[in-house]
């Protein structure tokens, strides 16, 4: 009596169309988005001079512009899908109630349990296992804790063990799972379309090797994705021992390559700079987005937030951005200067000279070119100023879009300024290629055009898709006679080549990484490859003589000497830990070769005037590689809101002086290529740029995927728009505006607030001499209500969450985290128009100021679990109770659908299902849910909970030990991932708790006081720390 | 001349009063049989793919319930045993025996024995099994004899109303913990079960919870 299924992951040929909304009724005509916008302009607050918007409508149009003022849901929010008749509606609903009462009567099937044939060690069923493993971006790892149920992963987390992200972990990080789970993830090997075993690839290349071994592997090359990997650089020695001309280069669509080429070019050697911002007092950012929360770059995140806050000890640092674009960084920015990127050697020479006049060592590195405005020889003189009163604990960066000479620049003003050594140091580069922009692949392309390659293996990301258009990648690799390329789907580059490997997702394999500082982990497998996936490993391995290996053995092998004692011991505490220790690397001093240097700079061309393009490496599609990633797709973008899409951003002023409004579709034209993208008027984008993010515009058909009901194609493809000379930005941009409109899905506008003091943000001195939030305080201004006060003091627990917005970047680590903890289904892009996006966590955005250069606060509203809720009184089946220790509970079962909580709701945090979004989820996509949480059907509303699965776990834990929850152990999704400790969690009662410090705060408000709904989630003042002399 | 017929009026007062009285005895009806049961599943027959049969195993064995259900004191689920586990008897106890042809068709094919499941509660319930064990409760308290079953059945109505009852009152069910697995355990004679109980919650620090997130998430 073998059963017929499995609920392990025995997969069907077809993946479903899971991926798109699942069973959405057709489409409805939306009005245009006009009607979306909420016509309020926001006044002042009480006792305020700020003036919060939402959005740039709302600002320039104010009321005059749009009659939904007041409206809560967007037009088409009710509408009846099309398609559907009112006597086909009535006779179903007629049918639907007959037949409800009858549902009840039917049996439940009866469940079978699965028991295992062998326990495997260490499992105990229904409780979960965390792995230590790591995660690559650009070829740099941090450490991260897979939580893993029974051989099923579930959950990522941040490694509290690893130095470099110490338990913190970006969005990208958070979805990863949703990739590992996608059914649309290649499963084939073929050659030329035809599917064959990896045998017989091994075959061909075997048969391949004699050739190469006569000319020493001359017509072979690797393109590769970029790597730290300890045990890839030994592979790719031991290839280059057997082949010595063969060539390995890497590519990248988001190279690092001028980081290191500015320190070749400052300091002669390449190095890493690794960047102590906890240290500095002032930092100044060129262009750098580190406070993005990239994988690369999270503790910085960590660090700036410990001194973002007033009582910071050494005080409050001072940020000064200066961008062509409003980034996440510059929305933390005290102080934003919008500069094109062309121009930004010109600034920072004129930065140099003006500090030259009181630090020694930067004299004479050229004068710079132009005129410069006013107001950044003002912003300048200030900046100077500051950096120089600094010195020793300021810190000046550069990003990676910006100009080796830039980076180099940027290196010497450093040295200058006393900061090497103390706020930034630097190391020998962690990665195997430090080149993987042209300097890396244009050799290869070379050869390739010129014949002199037969075999090349692409390990790479779709480079046709990323590939400058003017290098015509595509066409040059048809040429070439036997390309190989290992990537998660048949795309764009499986197209054009001759084998085609699926590769296996980084959870499924072994190996190791390194990450910035050089500390290396043992990447370990999650669970088996689940689509048959290669690994990079094994691909490289079938160059090597001999016999298959597998990298579990090849990775022991490169370790064991490092083993001091017994390395099998010694092994199974560095998966434990998740880092093997001894990979630190050492700070080297270097010194600027000022002579070098001015030569290089004294080379540089004056860039010409007009507008630029800025092309942007996405919030979350970074190069386009989590395109097929829905959870990313639908996260909307910090800074635009925008999901679904990408946009070209317009500054305010040269979208008045075109005529253009958000929606229209521009055409973009950069010497002879174009490409088409909507426009989006993006408040503190600069007039003389226009910012595009890569990575959208994929064609449907080159997936295989079908997005029911969607355009053929997700976003706008720019690629186009990319020259190998400069792949970031391109002066001599031309607009012209096609006439025709798009409409995109944001999340911005809706659920209007009205007049009141929601996010508050103040400058330290005022915040110093006039706190604002005592006033939104119940100590300090108690309201009186019908309702009886209830004291809370007889339970263990009293439970409460504290976010503070001066640390608080918006980016959206926390909204995926509670994607993947809480099982909350994507709706697709239809859905989030008409408002029923279902996120709990909704990262509202305030700009205040001018439009032109406004200043932004972030504020991360989830449920408030309010002791006085609004939404507790009105349920009309006790659906939603208060629990004793302060939990709003929100109980599915009971759930009918009527909505009436959310609409009591003020903060608006409850959001309803309206379709059925958890059917017709493949077997793979259900290996995705948490199984400590209820996937909700059609009809009930759900919100946050405080992770009270997490609250449940850790309190049987603690009284399985008859103790109290430690304030370590018990942390919300959403808290844990925070990669600069904005979101705290836990119990009131205990007094030295940080949720309790943070209660007790200066800075501490109730959003929405006046309704006195006495919310257990309360927010610290976003404070800034302006320089006085640029107020 | 009266408007209606005279009959009319037992018509209408006899309308009115079954206007009433239906929708009562109709959802009364309806309430108890939900109760009833039939309607929880006590005492039903569920029927496996392999006999086991617990009477043997519990009664003339001697086998405690955690030899099988392994993870029951520090797990929501209380397991159930491998396959492993069977054959580590009847690899050589009944090794040829027809009634456990299928285990070992399972066994050595690699595949889980697909039994059935007795005690089913709904998937928004989310019961754990390891504090309720730890703290007193014993397995025979809500799922009876079991060394007396033939094929398991499920004894106890699994009903919120009665986990209430005893989450109200915790003192009249609970015993030792040493006495957990026991089938037979009965306070010492003079001992009052609920003064027991009582010392026994204060002792292991019972604190039972009837919030909603107790077990509904």
């Amino acid at each position: 009596m073998t059963p017929t299924r499995f609920p392990l992951p025995v997969l069907g040929s077809e993946p479903s169309a899971a991926l798109a909304e699942p069973s959405a009724p057709a489409l409805v005509d939306l009005p245009d988005e006009a009607s979306f916008a909420p016509g309020r302009v926001v006044g002042s607050e009480h006792g305020y001079d700020r003036t919060y918007w939402r959005s740039v409508e709302e600002q320039l149009h104010g009321d005059a512009a749009l009659p939904d003022r007041d409206r809560e849901f967007p037009l088409g929010a009710f509408d009846v899908p099309k398609g559907f008749a009112r006597r086909d509606f009535l006779q179903l609903m007629g049918a639907s109630v007959a037949l409800a009462g009858l549902t009840a009567c039917t049996e439940k099937p009866v469940e079978r349990i699965l028991a295992y044939t062998k326990t495997p060690n260490g499992v105990t069923p229904g409780n979960p296992l965390h792995y230590a493993t790591a995660i690559s971006r650009d070829g740099l790892a941090i450490g991260v804790l897979v939580t893993s149920w029974e051989g099923r992963p579930v959950k990522v987390e941040g490694n509290p063990t690893h130095p470099l992200n110490r338990g913190s972990t970006g969005p990208q990080d958070q979805a990863e799972l949703a990739t590992l789970y996608n059914p649309y993830r290649a499963r084939v090997l073929k050659e030329r379309g035809a599917g064959r075993s990896w045998r017989s690839f091994r075959e061909s290349v075997r048969q391949r090797a004699a050739a190469w071994a006569a000319d020493g592997g001359a017509r072979l090359r690797f393109l590769c994705e970029p790597s730290s990997s300890p045990l890839l650089g030994s592979m790719r020695a031991a290839i280059q021992q057997r082949f010595p001309q063969a060539r390995f280069h890497g590519w990248s669509a988001t190279p690092r390559d001028t980081v290191y080429e500015g320190t070749r070019l400052a300091f002669g050697q390449t190095l890493e700079p690794q960047y102590a911002v906890e240290k500095a007092d002032v930092i100044l950012s060129l262009d750098a987005d580190f406070l993005e929360a990239r994988t690369t770059t999270l503790d910085q995140n960590q660090a700036f937030a410990g001194r973002r806050v007033p009582e910071a000890r050494g005080g409050m640092n001072r940020l000064y951005v200066v961008e062509p674009r409003f980034s996440i960084t510059g929305a933390m920015a005290d102080h934003r200067l919008k500069h094109r990127s062309a121009d930004m050697e010109g600034f920072v020479l004129a930065l140099a000279a003006e500090l030259g006049k009181t630090v020694a060592g930067l004299g004479g590195y050229g004068t710079p070119v132009g005129t410069p405005s006013a107001e950044r020889s003002k912003f300048i003189a200030a900046l100077a100023k500051d950096l120089s009163a600094k010195r020793g604990a300021c810190l000046v960066m550069a990003g990676e879009r910006q100009s080796a000479a830039t980076h180099a620049m940027v290196h010497a003003i450093n040295a200058a300024l006393g900061n090497v050594g103390n706020t930034v140091t630097y190391t020998p580069p962690a990665v195997l290629d430090t080149a993987t922009g042209r300097a890396g692949w244009q050799p290869l392309i070379d050869d390739l055009r010129a014949g002199k390659v037969d075999t090349l293996v692409v390990t790479a990301w779709n480079p046709v898709f990323t590939a400058p258009a003017d290098i015509e990648l595509g066409a040059v690799l048809k040429k070439v006679p036997n390309v190989i390329y290992l990537g998660p789907h048949d795309d764009e580059t499986g197209a054009v080549v001759n084998w085609f490997l699926p590769a296996a997702h980084p959870f499924e394999t072994w190996g190791d990484a390194r990450s910035r500082d050089g500390t290396v982990s043992i990447v370990q497998p999650l669970i088996q490859p689940l689509f048959g996936g290669i690994s990079e490993v094994e691909l490289l391995g079938s160059f090597l003589d001999g016999e298959e290996r597998k990298p579990y053995d090849r990775l022991r092998e490169l370790h064991r000497s490092k083993a001091t004692g017994d390395f099998d011991t010694e092994w199974e505490s560095w998966l434990a830990a998740g880092v093997v220790p001894g990979g630190t690397l050492a700070a080297v001093v270097p010194f600027v070769q000022s002579d070098a240097l001015k030569t290089a700079l004294a080379r540089l061309r004056t860039p010409e005037p007009g507008l630029e393009l800025d092309l942007v490496a996405d919030y979350k599609l970074i190069d386009g590689r989590y395109a097929l990633n829905s959870w990313l797709q639908e996260l909307p973008d910090p800074i635009t809101k925008l999901t679904w899409d990408n946009v070209a951003q317009i500054g305010v002023g040269l979208a008045k002086q075109l005529e253009v409004e958000s929606g229209d579709l521009l055409k973009l034209t950069v010497g002879n290529r174009s490409a088409i993208v909507p426009a989006w008027v993006q408040p503190g984008q600069l007039d003389e740029a226009v910012t595009v993010s890569i990575g959208y515009g994929r064609k449907q058909e080159t997936l295989g995927v079908i997005w029911a009901d969607e355009p053929t194609m997700v976003g706008h493809d720019v690629y186009p728009l990319r020259s190998a000379a400069n792949p970031w930005f391109a002066t001599g941009l031309k607009i012209e505006k096609t006439g025709k409109d798009y409409t995109l899905s944001y999340t911005q506008v809706h659920n209007t607030q009205d007049g009141r003091a929601v996010a508050l943000m103040q400058d330290l001195e005022e915040y110093r001499q006039h706190p604002e939030a005592p006033e939104y305080r119940p100590k300090t201004n108690p309201l009186p209500s019908v309702q009886p006060l209830i004291e809370y003091k007889d339970q263990q627990y009293k439970w409460a969450m504290a976010v503070d917005m001066s640390r608080c970047t918006g980016c959206n680590a926390c909204v995926v985290a509670c994607q993947a903890e809480n099982n909350i289904p994507v709706v697709g892009k239809t859905q989030v128009r008409k408002g029923r996006e279902m996120f709990w966590i909704r990262l509202d955005r305030y700009y205040t100021g001018d439009p032109a250069t406004p200043e932004m606060v972030s504020q991360p509203m989830f449920c408030q679990h309010c002791e006085t809720a609004p939404c507790e009184y009105v349920c009309p089946v006790n659906a939603t109770v208060h629990s004793d220790e302060g939990l709003n509970d929100m109980v599915y079962n009971r759930c009918i659908g009527t909505r009436y909580c959310s609409n009591n709701c003020p903060y608006k945090v409850r959001h309803f299902n309206y379709l059925h979004w958890a059917q017709d989820k493949s077997q793979v996509e259900r290996m995705l849910m948490n199984p400590d949480v209820t996937i909700r059907a059609r009809g009930v509303m759900e919100k946050c909970t405080y992770c009270v699965q997490r609250i449940e776990r850790t309190r049987i834990t603690a009284r399985l030990e008859n103790r109290t929850i430690g304030e370590a152990e018990l942390k919300t999704a959403c808290q844990q991932v925070c990669p600069t400790s904005a979101l705290t969690f836990g119990s009131l009662h205990d007094p030295k708790s940080q949720v309790s410090l943070r209660h007790a705060d200066g800075r501490r408000f109730d959003v929405l006081h006046e309704l006195n709904t006495k919310p257990r989630t309360v927010y610290l003042t976003k404070i800034k720390n302006p320089n006085p002399e640029l107020a | 001349m009266p408007l209606f017929p005279r009959w009319t009026n037992t018509v209408s007062r006899l309308s009115g009063v079954l206007l009433l009285v239906l929708p009562a005895i109709g959802i009364a009806s309806l309430m108890i049989v939900v109760r009833s049961p039939w309607g929880t599943k006590q005492d039903r027959e569920v029927i496996q793919p392999i006999e086991f049969d617990h009477r043997h195993h519990v009664s003339d064995e001697g086998i405690d319930c955690r030899y099988c259900h392994f993870s029951v004191e520090r797990s929501p689920y209380p397991g159930l045993p491998s396959t492993t586990v069977c054959m580590s008897c009847h690899a050589q106890v009944w090794n040829k025996s027809p009634l456990l042809s299928m285990v070992r068709e399972y066994y050595f094919k690699d595949r889980p024995i697909p039994w059935n499941s007795v005690h089913n509660l709904p998937d928004y319930v989310y019961f754990n099994h390891s504090i309720h064990v730890n703290k007193g409760v014993g397995c025979v308290t809500c799922h009876g004899r079991v060394d007396e079953m033939a094929a398991v059945n499920q004894k106890s109505p699994m009903s919120m109303g009665w986990c209430v009852d005893c989450h109200r009152n915790p003192e009249l069910q609970l015993r030792p913990v040493e006495f957990m697995t026991s089938m037979t355990w009965r306070p010492d004679p003079g001992v009052d079960r609920t003064a027991l109980g009582n010392q026994l919650a204060k002792q292991y620090n019972i604190h039972t919870r009837v919030a909603c997130d107790t077990c509904h998430r």
